[in-house]
């Protein structure tokens, strides 16, 4: 691990707002070319820290590295930054149009030329076999398409990072599949760091190979795929992976710290 | 009820038969009020939508400030656009009180705070996530500003047709600042005053009439962009 420098690097970040602590004390490293799983109960900071890695919210405290750039220091140009990073969130919204100017908007954004957008767009679209639905208006999907149109527009891009909330949830398993095929390919074949939330743990071990647990704003433990069994120190991570008596929803899994 | 039968039968003559007179006066109305309708728009548009991206010290007063002016009198515009543009004001040497400019200049001054602050409404109405995921696609904040913009489309357009609904019936401002010259600034609602309080009924039932046309005309795209943003809802995702 120490080899390569690390794409994103936190340290002692934290996040408030209104006085309600989200994150605390945030340091973690995280490899490039890995696909990452982050797991943690509801409520625990999942999305706010891929917020923070997305360079959308700034922390309150601590700093945040992106390729060994400080982008917690006020006079960083973040597009740039930004602009090889994309987050596919757990509730993502399509702009009203049609499916192609969905996927066309980052590239758009990027100011890239028609002819190489139209082709990229209607690659994007075929990876996520929605080939024939460029000209469909987005509110005429069904929840699971409008998913995957919402994972093209991300993919068309190129990332270096891909940061996924919740990716799967809607899907039915053969899409599930695929999706978990695809974003597979794409980190060995580009070597796309893959930063993914997911609850489901067979799909978490199926494709990541590094594991980080959050619980009530920080991250309690980490661990490389295969160490979990009895390797792991905290009973909260015990809990969420293997279930148990307490095991349940989201007030249950915070009150035991 | 003998006059108003009679009225309205003559009026609506002189709307058939395309009466040149009643024709300059309706086209004139319709220059004046899409003209200050449309700069309100140009200027009020885009300061809405920052007043709803931006936080500033005094923004909370400027949004009480363009609320109240939503409701301001017309007279009173008309009278302050009076003042200044009249001999002795500010800009008197321009030489424009008693101009359809002068027109254009109060239904601008009326509109504005109207387009302004609806427009603000719908920006601000417009779903939060637009924002960010445009930020997420690699937006610069201008861009994704513009796609906000962009998906508070039918909120603004509403936010532009109420402006004209307010200008195209409006009295007072013009009167004032037009002085209701015949073949120059007359416009259907200062002609239908002068006509009406000289016994001309056709004439002002004509023109009333004209009037309600374009009221309905108004509501009814008013109401399809908003049977338009219902059917969106429904199949949002
Ligand atoms: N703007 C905010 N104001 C107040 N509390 C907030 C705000 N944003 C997030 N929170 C709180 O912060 C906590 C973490 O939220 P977050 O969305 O990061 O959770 P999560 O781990 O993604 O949960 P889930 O698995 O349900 O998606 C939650 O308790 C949430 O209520
Ligand atoms: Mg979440």
């Amino acid at each position: 691990m120490a080899e390569k420098e690390p794409l994103f690097v936190l340290e002692g970040v934290g996040y408030r707002v209104e006085g309600a602590r989200i994150l605390e004390d945030i340091s973690l490293a995280l490899e490039e070319g890995l696909i990452h799983a982050l797991l943690g109960f509801n409520g625990a900071g999942k999305t706010t820290l891929l917020r923070i890695l997305n360079l959308l919210i700034r922390p309150t405290e601590g700093r945040v590295f992106f390729l060994g750039q400080d982008a917690t220091s006020g006079s960083n140009d973040l597009l740039e930054s930004r602009r090889k990073m994309v987050l596919v969130s757990q509730d993502p919204l399509l702009f009203s149009g049609t499916v192609f100017s969905n996927v066309a908007k980052g590239l758009r954004f990027r100011g890239i030329g028609r002819a190489k957008t139209a082709k990229r767009v209607r690659e994007a679209i075929e990876f996520v076999s929605l080939a024939g639905f460029e000209d469909r208006g987005v509110h005429t999907l069904s929840g699971g398409e409008a998913r995957k149109v919402a994972l093209a527009r991300a993919l068309v891009l190129r990332p270096r990072a891909l940061l996924l909330d919740e990716p799967t949830i809607s899907l039915d398993p053969e899409s599930i599949k695929e999706l978990e095929d695809l974003v597979r390919r794409i980190n060995r074949d580009f070597r796309t760091t893959v930063f993914m939330v997911t609850h489901d743990l067979a799909q978490a071990t199926r494709m990541a190979a590094s594991f980080l647990f959050i619980h009530q704003g920080r991250i309690i433990e980490t661990w490389r795929a295969g160490d979990e069994k009895g390797g792991l120190r905290y009973e909260q991570t015990r809990r969420y992976l293997f279930g148990g008596p307490e095991n349940g929803p989201a007030q249950e899994g915070k009150t035991g710290s | 009820m003998e006059t108003i039968v009679q009225g309205l039968k003559q009026g609506l003559l002189l709307i058939l038969s395309a009466d040149p007179g009643l024709f300059f006066i309706v086209a004139l109305s319709l220059k004046v009020s899409l003209s200050a309708v449309a700069i309100a728009a140009f200027l009020g548009i885009p300061f809405g939508a920052f007043l709803a991206f931006s936080r500033f010290p005094a923004r909370g007063l400027l949004v009480t400030i363009l609320d109240t002016l939503m409701g301001l009198p017309p007279v009173v515009v008309g009278l302050v656009v009076y003042l200044v543009l009249s001999r002795s004001g500010p800009l008197g040497d321009l030489g424009l009180l008693f101009t359809d400019r002068a027109m254009i200049i109060a239904q601008t001054v009326l509109s504005f705070p109207i387009v302004c602050a609806l427009s603000l409404a719908a920006v601000q109405g417009a779903d939060p996530r637009a924002f960010r995921e445009a930020l997420s696609l690699g937006a610069t904040r201008y861009q994704a500003v513009w796609v906000v913009v962009r998906e508070a489309r039918l909120g603004i357009a509403g936010a532009v047709l109420a402006g004209l609904g307010r200008v195209v019936a409006e009295v007072g401002a013009v009167m004032m600042v037009g002085g209701n010259i015949a073949g120059a600034t007359r416009v259907m609602t200062t002609a239908i005053v002068l006509e009406t309080s000289m016994g001309n009924f056709e004439q002002a039932i004509g023109l009333g009439m004209v009037l309600i046309f374009i009221a309905l005309g108004l509501n009814l795209a008013l109401s399809m962009i908003k049977g338009g943003r219902a059917h969106r809802a429904e199949g949002g995702v």
